[in-house]
């Protein structure tokens, strides 16, 4: 049942998000950014996939920047430089934070999964475990 | 480096590190499914969607390795300048294996392939029936997120904070492919040495990032006692190569990158303005200071990226007392000009 609704949650949200990015990729990312006003068309390809995943954000960029005067500048990377500096040095602490906290979990993980490959090793085949593919389990008698 | 958004910003160099990538990725398919296909009775498409899945996980596991080693061997540096595409590759790989075992397992039955997927029918009695499937596509979803959003309009669009977080989310995907394929692949496979490499690769990884990020710390720490007493002493002028630099920290959250050229000794940001590259890793070419992760190039004077480019970073105050370098902690706000401190200067620049 909550599976059933996750999987038709997810449905919904990626169909929303497929008509979301071929709009976006047409017309919206040039309004979003006006760097992209003379982009290629490979250009709006390639954000299509992101456009569809985050499409909630890029719709309530868009909605903000059609309501914004078409004259306001937008922000160039340069401006953002001394934001970039501080935070880009504070996630390679926590990278480091992430690893600690990572590695034992990774290692406990091999460990179980090792261990109980070795207690079922006797009993192991190649392929064993998954359900055969109905085409081939439709074919036999 | 570009005034507008392109596709792909291709160059001859990296023109050629794909045709490699793309040979080696194809070698390596036809030389997997060649080999399983004399060692195994498994059909042809499970051999290819195997071939597919450790394709992925070996390249996850190269492009894991760059980030640690390029701080060891400038001989990485290469490999980091297009890392980007190793990742948008792996993803297209861990898809490719992704689409045939869903097909493959899931795509006749009665529910459809991705409830069937959510919803295990095993009972669950110990490690060997644990939901291993769910787990691959958990990291899918972070890889295809990474993917999406790996062109620098996504940079620019979510913020560099934002961004970098988004993408740091590859250490979590790389733990979920580990288990993926220690309750999966691993449980069924008959050849020991597939359980050793899979722990050896782990291995690997931790390791080697644990190791820089117990030295990054460790430089932190040092930083934080040089930087009490005002100025901080960068090192002997004859310390720097031409074209080169040395990285200076001023605290947890600033590097500052000095650098020898033709005209003396310059200070910049040491944190690139496109992706938080490290700056003084980089070199002088054709004049500019050259980022190694994308090529990114500022004047060392005013860091500022050569017309008609806009990036600016912060420059710093250096000054040389006898043969000592000194730099200011207090950085210049973006793109001001600097005048480079001449070694036979002795005094404030």
């Amino acid at each position: 049942m909550l599976t059933e609704f996750i999987v038709e949650t997810v449905m919904i949200y990626a169909v929303i998000g497929v008509l979301f990015a071929a709009a976006f990729a047409w017309r919206g990312v040039a309004v979003v950014d006006p760097v992209a006003r003379h982009a290629t068309r490979g250009f709006r390809l390639l954000v299509a996939p992101g456009a569809a995943l985050l499409w909630p954000l890029l719709m309530v960029r868009w909605w903000r920047a059609a309501a914004r005067d078409a004259g306001d500048a937008a922000e160039v990377p340069g401006d953002r430089t001394e934001r970039w500096q501080p935070a880009s040095e504070r996630l390679r602490s926590r990278a480091l934070l992430a690893w600690i906290v990572l590695a034992p979990l990774v290692a406990l993980v091999l460990l179980v999964a090792i261990r109980s490959r070795a207690e079922r090793l006797p009993e192991t085949r190649d392929a064993g475990r998954l359900p055969e593919p109905a085409v081939e389990r439709s074919a036999r008698p | 480096m570009s005034v507008s958004y392109q596709a792909v910003q291709w160059n001859a160099a990296k023109k050629a590190y794909d045709r490699r990538l793309a040979l080696a990725i194809a070698v390596y398919l036809g030389g997997f499914v060649l080999a399983a296909t004399a060692a195994f009775e498994v059909s042809p498409i499970v051999l290819v969607m195997r071939a597919f899945g450790t394709g992925a996980v070996l390249l996850l596991v190269l492009i894991l390795s760059i980030g640690p080693l390029a701080r060891c061997t400038p001989r990485m540096a290469p490999l980091l300048y297009n890392r980007r595409h190793l990742g948008v590759t792996m993803f297209l790989m861990a898809l490719v294996h992704a689409l045939l075992a869903t097909v493959w397992y899931h795509g006749f039955g009665v529910l459809d392939p991705l409830t069937s997927i959510l919803s295990s029918s095993t009972p669950f009695e110990g490690a060997a029936q644990f939901p291993f499937q769910p787990l691959g596509l958990a990291a899918l979803v972070i890889l295809f997120a990474m993917a999406a959003t790996s062109h620098d309009f996504w940079l620019r669009n979510l913020s560099p904070r934002v961004w970098k977080a988004l993408h740091l989310c590859v250490y979590l995907a790389f733990a979920l492919i580990v288990a993926h394929v220690a309750f999966g692949s691993l449980q069924d496979a008959i050849w020991s040495g597939y359980a050793w490499m899979t722990a050896a690769g782990t291995a690997w990884i931790v390791g080697i990032h644990l190791a820089a990020g117990v030295k990054e710390f460790r430089v932190d720490r040092r930083a934080r006692a040089l930087a009490a007493d005002g100025w901080v002493r960068v090192g002997e002028v004859g310390e720097i190569e031409e074209g080169r630099a040395k990285a200076v920290k001023l605290g947890p959250a600033r590097t500052v990158a000095v650098f020898r050229h033709a005209r003396g000794f310059s200070a910049i940001s040491g944190v690139c303005a496109h992706q938080g590259g490290p700056l003084a890793e980089g070199r002088i070419v054709d004049g500019c200071v050259t980022c190694p992760w994308h090529g990114y190039q500022y004047l060392a004077e005013s860091g500022q990226s050569p017309p008609p480019f806009t990036e600016r970073i912060p420059t710093y105050e250096l000054r040389i007392e006898g043969r000592t370098i000194f730099v200011s902690p207090t950085p210049n706000a973006p793109g001001t000009p600097v005048p480079p401190c001449a070694a036979g200067e002795g005094g404030a620049a």
